[in-house]
């Protein structure tokens, strides 16, 4: 049986497996594949099993907390206390953070356990993972080919069996496109719904925490674990957190799927279309109502948000200047060096090419002279973009879409045109835009095995429909339950070593 | 037609405290003028009546203004590449 975190809960709590192997077959696991993979940026090796044997004392003393003896994977974009976050920069080469995000204290609070930090394209900016300073990740499926981004090393660990699940960061789609293109589950919540506190900002009006792992019900766990208001964090929302796990088991019959005809168009890969309107097809049978909607301003997507998102980044990321910490490029006594020569070097030297664009494409859609035709254009589009959203769940209770127009595509094939990079976001980056939350699930592979995946897309803090329709279709389908040919199921791994 | 000269590359470069030589502005243009043409295509939208649009409108509550501990002085000193005892010290300010 796969071990995922709800089977983990059970078999911890009846003493079937202790915490300390569990967290040594996880970091056999890790380190075994790190050289193949490189989904990792850092390990916690030494505390993590520490913690473990703690974990192990509370759960025979039955005094476990729901995730207690759990370990997670967390991308690097996010705050650990006494652990290194590089957000995939070579800028924050040595910064240790002195306060956890709020997630992080969260999930430490319900006894989950840090096993290390993952790799990611630098600050977020990236859809393949290619533009971390700490090496490319890779997918687990085709060693030669992405693994999607900016979550890489979140959806690679979990698709290579490395760790149960993982955090990931979604401001255009890095949730959700990596999720499929390493056939994972995960999630992009509601704008507000998870505290952004101690998550290092790209896009303070998209970004958005959210879980990754094997199965819909995992990301219901976390979700629960994760969501609510949080004083730390002023755009989090006080919207009622549902139960999210109860909301798993209920049916799909009755719900309305709507399938936005703009989606399903030219650039969509033949097998994707396939395989989407086969899922479609699928809920129909089991009861749901499926019919066509309309998003008529979606390729307008990607221009509002790359304006957007890149102006957001620019004012986000002045901070990184070399003086109160991180990489400082020009020292106080080197000749010459002013601070203003000290700003430069270190942002030179510091970021890669993409944030260097991104920042360039973000300061000059601000500047003066060209604010209103850029970035306030922008901002209004996206607000047509989030009404043709409204309009269309007054048709519907889901929207039900590809995430991607191709598969995990080979590295270095989308690098010389930048362009054609941020038009592979065309699916995912309008949820951002509009707030929305969304869905990545498996659901089918192409002709040459690599993974598929489809997105379900909710009303704003409707949550609780998305896990509704993505664990009904994985109690129908055993896609997110296919293992890639160079990875072993943690479960496989532990048995063999029991045997030894 | 090009959106962006070199001349406003490096001025956008200045307001952004980053630093190009000859052969990155010269990319950087290039690649510059091709996304501003794509995003060109927003000019097709009517946006004359549309209110601009960023999510976070409603900061719901602001707390009490009473002092609270913040962050460990020590701790955030501690990851200054260059410092005295309590301060953090940076090149000269005027050129």
């Amino acid at each position: 049986m796969a071990w995922t975190v709800a089977t983990l809960q059970k078999s911890l709590k009846e003493r079937k497996i202790k915490s300390v192997d569990l967290m040594r077959t996880v970091f056999a696991a890790i380190e075994s594949r790190q050289p193949q993979v490189n989904a990792f940026i850092s390990l916690n090796k030494v505390k993590a099993l520490e913690e473990a044997e703690k974990a192990d004392r509370e759960l025979d003393a039955e005094r476990a907390k729901p995730l207690t003896g759990i370990p997670i994977g967390i991308k690097d974009v996010i705050c650990t206390e006494g652990m290194m976050t590089t957000c995939g920069s070579k800028i924050l080469y040595n910064f240790v953070p002195p306060y956890d995000a709020t997630v992080i204290t969260r999930l430490k609070t319900a006894g989950a356990i840090i096993v290390g930090k993952l790799n990611m394209d630098e600050f977020a900016m990236g859809s393949s993972n290619e533009n971390s300073a700490y090496g490319t990740c890779k997918n687990p499926w085709d060693l030669t080919r992405v693994p999607g981004g900016s979550s890489g090393g979140s959806a690679a660990a979990v698709a290579d069996r490395q760790v149960p699940w993982t955090l990931g960061s979604d401001t255009g789609g890095s949730i959700r496109q990596p999720a499929a293109f390493c056939g994972i589950t995960g999630l992009k919540p509601t704008y507000g719904r998870i505290s952004r506190y101690g998550l290092v900002a790209f896009a303070s009006s998209l970004d958005q925490i959210g879980p990754m792992a094997l199965t819909v019900e995992d990301l219901a766990i976390a979700l629960q674990m994760m969501a609510g208001k949080d004083p730390l964090d002023a755009t989090s929302s006080s919207e009622p957190v549902a139960d999210y796990r109860a909301a798993c088991k209920e049916e799909v019959k009755g719900l309305t799927i709507g399938m936005p005809r703009e989606y399903f168009g030219e650039g969509l890969s033949p097998e994707i279309d396939q395989a989407v309107r086969d899922a479609a097809t699928l809920f129909e049978k089991k009861g749901a109502k499926v019919i066509e909607v309309s998003l008529p301003h979606t390729k307008f997507g990607i221009p509002a948000y790359y304006l957007v998102a890149t102006a957001e980044a620019s004012a986000n990321l002045a901070r990184y200047d070399g003086v109160k910490y991180g990489l400082r490029v020009g020292r106080v006594d080197d000749r010459g060096v002013v601070l203003r020569s000290m700003y430069e070097r270190t942002r030179h030297d510091g970021f890669g090419a993409e944030v260097k664009r991104r920042i360039m494409l973000g300061t000059f859609a601000l500047s003066s002279g060209y604010y209103d035709a850029y970035y306030a254009k922008a901002t209004k589009v996206r607000a047509i973009i989030r009404k043709d959203f409204d309009e269309a769940f007054q048709k519907c209770h889901l929207i039900l879409t590809p995430v991607t127009p191709t598969v995990a595509f080979p590295f270095g094939s989308k690098v010389e045109d930048p362009l054609e990079m941020y038009l592979s976001d065309v699916y995912t980056i309008t949820l951002n835009l509009a707030g929305l939350p969304g869905l990545s699930l498996p659901a089918g592979f192409s002709s040459n095995g690599l993974p598929i995946g489809m997105q379900l897309i909710a009303p704003h803090f409707k949550e609780d429909l998305l896990l509704r329709a993505g664990f009904s279709f994985q109690q129908w389908t055993d896609w997110h339950l296919k293992l890639p040919a160079g990875s072993s199921a943690l479960e496989a791994r532990y048995e063999s070593a029991k045997r030894k | 037609m090009a959106k962006i000269t070199p001349e406003m590359v490096r001025h956008v470069a200045l307001l952004a405290r980053l630093q190009f030589e000859e052969r990155e502005l010269a990319n950087m243009t290039t690649q510059l003028n091709s996304i501003l043409d794509y995003v060109d295509m927003m000019k097709e939208l009517n946006t004359s009546s549309v209110q601009e649009m960023t999510l976070i409108d409603s900061i719901e509550t602001l707390r009490e203004d009473e002092m609270r501990p913040s962050l460990n002085r020590d701790a955030l000193l501690k990851l200054a590449p260059e410092m005295t005892e309590d301060a953090i010290l940076v090149p000269k300010v005027i050129e």
